[in-house]
């Protein structure tokens, strides 16, 4: 069956083959790893992005001390609500062209 | 209904020479800043009052990016908070969108486009934007490139909207893993559930 163009103009179609609002092919688990609190495997396109929750535990904050306040946290202390410590790992194989990273890339 | 709003407005001229490993998909500093952006959004969401003295610790892996990264770490953030069962207000989820029109060719009616690819995002202006929910509440308004004001408005309601489609298809991505866990008797169906579920 052809193309319906009168209600899908293709001269507004992105490379990709979408229209201007249309999302990429979204795909998401919850639960993937069994041991953690929590987890999730999240696609976008080809964006592909896992995810490991651990706590809300009391003793993090003790252990990790300073290398919480060093990354991604929110404000210091923690004495009345949790500390959000985030952290990001990219993949050396993530993108097309791998990439030897710069010495000061934390 | 907490409604929090702080956009990070960053632009930054690299010099001419670099050009070349302008991709900006990994800046020096560049997870830093993702980190911080993400941890502010997840604690203003986030029911944190409610565990004192504690962390909630968020480790992300990127596996592969082609765009929107920001958007599918937000994302995935959330869905991993929904199942460590940490309470929050809503899901926060996050989409991008890009504007095609140019001032020269006089076509400032052109559409948006949402949740770019990479190639997308190396050629057009675009913002990462993340909304509380359906509502249109903004949690995070992230914009590194240069874009015309007039513009501005335009991509933050396509963004919003599209944020509205992401919101429902992680709400179904929770529906079926829990739909699943009742019904191969993962967990006790009793009075607290207060899902209905046909089984």
């Amino acid at each position: 069956m052809p193309l319906d163009t009168s209600t899908y103009d293709l001269a507004l179609l992105r490379v990709d083959g979408r229209r201007w609002n249309e999302l990429r092919r979204l795909h998401g688990q919850i639960r993937t790893q069994a041991a953690a609190d929590g987890s999730s495997y999240l696609e976008m396109g080809n964006t592909k992005v896992m995810c490991v929750v651990t706590g809300p535990s009391e003793d993090a904050v003790r252990r990790r001390g300073v290398a919480a306040s060093a990354s991604g946290s929110t404000a210091p202390g923690g004495a009345n609500a949790a500390d959000v410590v985030v952290s990001i790992v990219v993949g050396g194989f993530s993108s097309v062209d791998r990439k030897r990273r710069a010495r000061n890339d934390k | 209904m907490i409604s929090k709003f702080y956009s990070i407005f960053t632009s930054f001229h690299r010099p001419i020479h670099s050009t070349c490993l302008c991709t900006p998909l990994i800046r020096p500093r560049r997870t830093q800043e993702l980190q911080a952006t993400i941890a502010k959004a997840l604690a203003a969401n986030l029911h944190v009052h409610l565990y004192p003295r504690s962390a909630i610790g968020i480790s992300l892996h990127v596996l592969s990016q082609d765009g929107s990264l920001l958007a599918a770490l937000i994302n995935a953030a959330t869905l991993a908070l929904v199942d460590a069962g940490v309470p929050m207000t809503d899901y926060l989820v996050a989409c991008t969108a890009g504007s095609t029109a140019t001032h020269s060719a006089g076509d400032e009616g052109a559409d948006p486009l949402v949740d770019l690819n990479t190639q997308e995002e190396q050629e057009l202006p675009f913002l990462t934007l993340a909304t509380l929910g359906a509502t249109d509440k903004v949690a995070v308004l992230v914009c590194e490139t240069r874009v015309q004001v007039s513009r501005l408005e335009g991509m933050m309601a396509s963004a919003a909207d599209a944020c509205k489609g992401v919101r429902t298809f992680l709400d179904r991505v929770v529906r079926e893993k829990g739909h699943k866990m009742v019904t191969e008797g993962a967990i006790e169906k009793g009075a607290s559930m207060a899902m209905d579920i046909d089984v």
